[in-house]
């Protein structure tokens, strides 16, 4: 089915292509193109950047500046909580052993009833809040393409601490009732790392620059799982393929839009010589 | 002696309804319980006239009446003498098994670890606490909880010591039973106990707010406070329907099933005095509790609801 689909695209993507030049070679957008532009130059760049933002946080969640917490809150709880994800999942049984370590009874879980996806949230909210700190003065003198890809690989290392337990945490992610909250989660990620590259789009846009990182993000975070290279080298590879893909499909849909716009306008032309008024 | 008076006037409407054939053997120990108390309380003062020159000794609710605040302690503890033995027949009854329900998720609420220290207060029958143990054997094969029931009734106690014979937890150091007034938990040293529960009794004490203050003492920090008790219903439709039941279908019921038409009346009217769901969760952060998001849960509509709190 799948093979399929792609046949069917890809006939559909090259009878575009021959037929595009008679219309507009300007069709594509230019934040789309250069996407593609960048794909292959920054690999090495971003490699380095990756390994430093899995030890950064590695080490933020051992003593993350980020997220203000002081002992004898349900926060610092849940930071130790965080610390024996590896060990116990992202589990109620991870949240009892913290509250034991820190001096209280395990039944101060009870704090947190929907335990491992309250530590999701957690987790999730503290990556959000530590992303701009981490990308403090990185991004300057980059290109809009080059801030998204080092923003997008700087929150996937976030992730990398936990990488091994991360299936699981994605599977609580997707049960109906915590369904609400990873999509405000994604939508919060892909929206700061557009607001950090310093997009300022106010039109429709807006919509699909993060509807398109959104898909990129969530399907390499997939991959990343999966991933045992060093340094999640093939995730970053994964990545830089999304985009291109993202541009391509940017363009093609572009395309078919220009044709179907240049095909309506060429009825109506027809119609008007032949004397009909509209 | 102008005390009699006063109670015969307190009593009058109970009074009234004594005249009905189904007069009960409960109500008339209780309203002697309630002579015999004022005449003490009444002497000891010295002036027998106080509570009628606008009554210096501050007054509670019981159930739609006002009594002294002395005395409400012993109309409860007469209410639930009467009731004790017919109290789970009776909850099955009234709420057509759905107590059962509330408890079961009171207690997954709760969701005890291993080794859980349980206070429970008011739980004479031991409802609340055989479901502790169950909970904490079936989830997590534990052994090592333990659970002190604690109550002002001796009644209510018995019937909660006779049900555990029954059990494996009979003599064992997993349950043990306490009497004694919740507003002053007297031989519970501070900071001992992993979790405090109540379960529809926190509205019978005169105090709420020293009930809930003792409970902070005991708690362990970290421990968790948990309440179940009658609430409001909001919905309107579902709030009349509810009235007409709770104010004349409980009380025949009671007349019925155990023979005791007052004490019903009581539970229902004091059901009505207690403050709705987001004036207890104030109270329980009054006390100190700290309080996650609105602090409540409702069961069933409102008819119930669960109050949570955790000592940090």
């Amino acid at each position: 089915m799948a093979t399929l689909m792609r046949r069917s695209c890809a006939t559909l993507l090259s009878r575009n292509n021959s037929m595009a030049w008679c219309f507009s070679r300007a069709l594509v957008t230019p934040s789309v193109r250069s996407f593609s532009a960048s794909t292959y130059l920054r690999t090495e760049e971003a490699t380095g950047a990756n390994s430093n933002s899995s030890q950064d946080a590695t080490n933020q969640s051992s003593n993350s500046p980020a997220v203000p917490s002081a002992k004898g809150t349900p926060e610092a709880i849940l930071k130790k909580a965080l610390t024996l994800v590896p060990e116990y999942g992202w589990t109620t049984v991870a949240i009892s052993k913290a509250a034991e370590s820190m001096g209280y009874p395990a039944i101060i879980h009870g704090m947190f009833p929907n335990g491992g996806a309250d530590l999701i949230d957690y987790f999730l909210q503290d990556c959000l809040n530590r992303l701009p700190l981490e990308l403090e003065g990185r991004m300057d003198g980059l290109k809009t393409q080059e801030k998204i890809r080092l923003g997008t690989l700087t929150r996937l290392g976030m992730v990398a601490p936990y990488i091994d337990r991360w299936p699981e945490a994605l599977a609580i992610m997707g049960q109906p009732s915590n369904v609400p909250m990873s999509l405000n989660h994604l939508g919060k990620i892909v929206d700061e790392i557009w607001h950090l590259a310093g997009d300022t789009s106010a039109d429709m846009n807006w919509y699909t620059k993060r509807a398109s990182l959104a898909g990129i993000y969530t399907t390499t975070e997939l991959y990343m799982t999966t991933d045992k290279t060093p340094n999640y080298e093939a995730t970053q590879r994964f990545l830089d393929r999304r985009f291109e893909d993202a541009a391509t499909l940017g363009k093609a849909t572009n395309e078919v839009l220009q044709i179907a716009e240049f095909g309506v306008k060429s009825v109506f032309g027809i119609l008007n010589s032949k004397g009909l008024r509209f | 002696m102008a005390s009699r008076t006063v109670l015969q006037q307190i009593w009058a409407k109970r009074t009234i309804n004594s005249l009905s054939p189904f007069r009960t053997a409960g109500f008339s120990t209780m309203t002697k319980a309630l002579h015999q108390h004022h005449a003490t309380g009444a002497a000891s003062r010295g002036n027998s006239d106080n509570y009628n020159q606008g009554s210096k000794e501050p007054e509670t609710h019981f159930g739609f009446q006002n009594v002294p605040e002395a005395m409400k302690e012993t109309l409860v503890k007469q209410v639930f003498a009467n009731v004790a033995t017919k109290y789970d027949i009776m909850n099955d009854v009234m709420s057509g098994g759905v107590h059962r329900l509330w408890k079961d998720h009171f207690i997954r609420t709760l969701a005890p670890t291993p080794g859980t220290k349980l206070l429970d207060v008011a739980g004479g029958t031991g409802d609340i606490a055989m479901r502790f143990l169950d909970y904490c054997k079936e989830t997590h094969g534990d052994n090592t909880a333990q659970v002190t029931v604690f109550d002002i009734n001796p009644n209510m106690l018995e019937v909660g010591k006779e049900r555990f014979t029954k059990t494996p937890y009979h003599e064992t150091s997993q349950v043990s039973f306490m009497e004694g007034n919740a507003e002053k938990l007297e031989h519970i040293p501070d900071n001992s106990m992993d979790a405090y529960t109540i379960a529809f009794g926190i509205r019978n004490c005169t105090h709420v707010d020293r009930v809930l203050k003792e409970a902070y003492r005991v708690l362990k920090p970290g421990g968790r406070f948990m309440c179940l008790e009658f609430s409001k219903v909001e919905n309107p439709v579902i709030s009349k329907v509810y009235d007409v039941f709770s104010f004349d279908v409980i009380p025949t019921m009671g007349q019925i099933v155990a023979n005791d038409r007052d004490s019903y009346q009581y539970l229902v009217e004091s059901i009505r005095k207690f403050p709705p769901q987001k004036e207890f969760a104030k109270m329980i952060k009054d006390a100190g509790f700290t309080v996650m998001g609105q602090g409540y849960e409702d069961l069933t509509f409102g008819v119930a609801a669960i109050h949570s709190g955790f000592k940090l």
